[in-house]
């Protein structure tokens, strides 16, 4: 009878460790093995912005791709930070996720100074003086030498590590969507507001930067395409002729994206050790 | 007829096991899972009439339909507990942007905090009528495809911050017009907008239930 009622507690014992069930603290604690990247701003620093839907949906878009490549992404609700680009009555961390995209963007390769927004431009005669944007032969080195990391201003580099450590990061990425425009073809003024697509060209310019807040170094990533509806329907094939602005809007965008994380996979990761 | 007696204990000392055993389990799993809410969704979609001039339904109104099926086919999983918002909290905070703001600044929103662990907000990113030309030698004519594209965020109620995104799209033959010998019917549009919401808002939440 002893024994037959220790088979029994056993028995009990074991179903209740049979049972497995999924632990409301970590839903998605397993997604992702490679490194843990903090999506820190999706914005625009160019002379033209789009609706913030548009940046939300590229966020989107990048999120889940980085995901399926493997990377462990964490972010914000707000990925694209409107209120700290615009200076919106913000929070000291959306300030300065705002600041630190901007330092890396002066600092950065790709940077124009004639064509940033207005807040980058004061960011930038303000860190570096304006002469130092003028100096034509620097910035023509500088330029040559794309895909080298540098590092941000000491005390971004501070700043980006207490942020990406409240997330348990240590990468952070920012995403410039600097000029995205879709426009009637030979003529520079904007396009009609309509649908069809033929007799368009879309041109979209991303720099994206992956922030190591180990060392502080950056690796700027530059994705430019510029295409007319015609090309990108030939090359992609999955729509009709009829294809209308925002699904051209989005193929753009699926396409940079792609881009975007494969880049970070062969070069960026590398180069920010 | 003592081991008879002596069996017939076991066998009821066992059974009261086992039923204790069930019991015991599923009330660990009941109160060991997650409980996630749909929020809602939102439009992301161009909001300009002259830009939606193939439809009639406005966007807003195609958002209800998606958000339903992906209650519905969230419920169906027993991984997860399902809750549904309050009629009230509904009416009250129908302004996503705010809330998504607060979530944004990390700020708990207070009639959702002790509601659920994980909120689920989706998007409605693109709806489009893509025109196509087709044929075939003695019929001519054009049909349509209605495009659409919803995306999820799922964020941790409790840290505010985003742990999951997915998108997903589906086409259906919104009209088809061709000029034969004989005419055939023509489908609706929103007919067509509608059931290729369902399909996403389905294809939304497979993606969920396989990366939990």
């Amino acid at each position: 009878m002893k024994a037959f009622s220790r088979i029994a507690v056993a028995a009990l014992a074991g179903f209740s460790f049979l049972t497995g069930s999924v632990s409301a603290a970590g839903l998605f604690h397993n997604a992702g093995s490679g490194p843990r990247i903090f999506i820190g701003e999706v914005q625009s620093y160019g002379d033209y912005e789009l609706k913030r839907e548009a940046f939300d949906t590229f966020a989107d878009k990048l999120y889940q791709n980085m995901t399926a490549k493997n990377f462990q992404v964490v972010s914000r609700a707000d990925m694209t930070n409107e209120a700290g680009r615009h200076d919106e009555g913000t929070s000291e961390e959306d300030a300065k996720l705002s600041m630190i995209h901007m330092d890396a963007i002066i600092h950065g390769h790709w940077f124009e100074h004639g064509e940033a927004a207005a807040k980058l431009v004061r960011y930038a005669d303000a860190a570096m003086g304006r002469k130092y944007f003028y100096d034509d032969a620097r910035i023509e080195n500088w330029r040559k030498q794309s895909g080298v990391p540098y590092h941000l201003s000491p005390s971004m580099i501070q700043q980006a590590e207490q942020i990406a450590q409240n997330y348990g990061a240590q990468y952070m990425l920012f995403v410039n969507l600097k000029d995205v425009d879709v426009r009637l073809k030979h003529t520079m003024f904007a396009s009609r507001t309509e649908r069809e697509t033929r007799g368009k060209k879309v041109t979209a310019v991303v720099d994206y930067y992956l922030l190591n807040t180990a060392n502080g170094k950056v690796f700027e990533g530059h994705c430019e395409n510029k295409k007319t509806a015609q090309l990108m329907n030939f090359a992609i094939v999955k729509n009709g002729k009829g294809m209308n602005v925002d699904e051209m809007l989005n193929q753009v965008m699926a396409a940079q994206v792609e881009d975007i994380v494969a880049d970070l996979n062969k070069n960026g990761m590398k180069a920010v050790q | 007829m003592d081991t008879t007696k002596w069996l017939r204990k076991i066998g009821v000392v066992l059974l009261g096991c086992v039923l204790i055993a069930g019991i015991f389990s599923s009330a660990v799993q009941a109160a060991d899972r997650p409980v996630v809410m749909v929020v809602g969704f939102q439009n992301r979609v161009s909001k300009s009439k002259v830009t939606l001039t193939d439809f009639q339904m406005e966007p807003e109104e195609m958002l209800p339909g998606p958000r339903t099926t992906l209650e519905a086919e969230l419920s169906l999983s027993p991984r997860i507990d399902v809750r549904t918002m309050d009629t009230d909290v509904i009416r009250a905070r129908y302004d996503e942007v705010a809330i998504m703001e607060q979530l944004g600044k990390g700020e708990i929103i207070p009639e959702l905090e002790n509601e659920a662990d994980y909120l689920i907000y989706g998007y409605l990113t693109n709806v489009s009528n893509i025109k196509s030309q087709s044929g075939t030698i003695g019929v001519g004519g054009k049909d349509k495809t209605a495009h659409v594209e919803l995306s999820m965020r799922v964020i941790d109620a409790h840290t505010g911050q985003v742990v999951f995104v997915t998108t997903a799209d589906s086409r259906r033959k919104s009209e088809l017009n061709y000029r034969v010998i004989v005419r055939r019917k023509m489908s609706g549009t929103e007919t067509a907008v509608s059931r290729a919401l369902d399909i996403a808002a389905q294809n939304l939440a497979y993606k969920f239930l396989q990366a939990m």
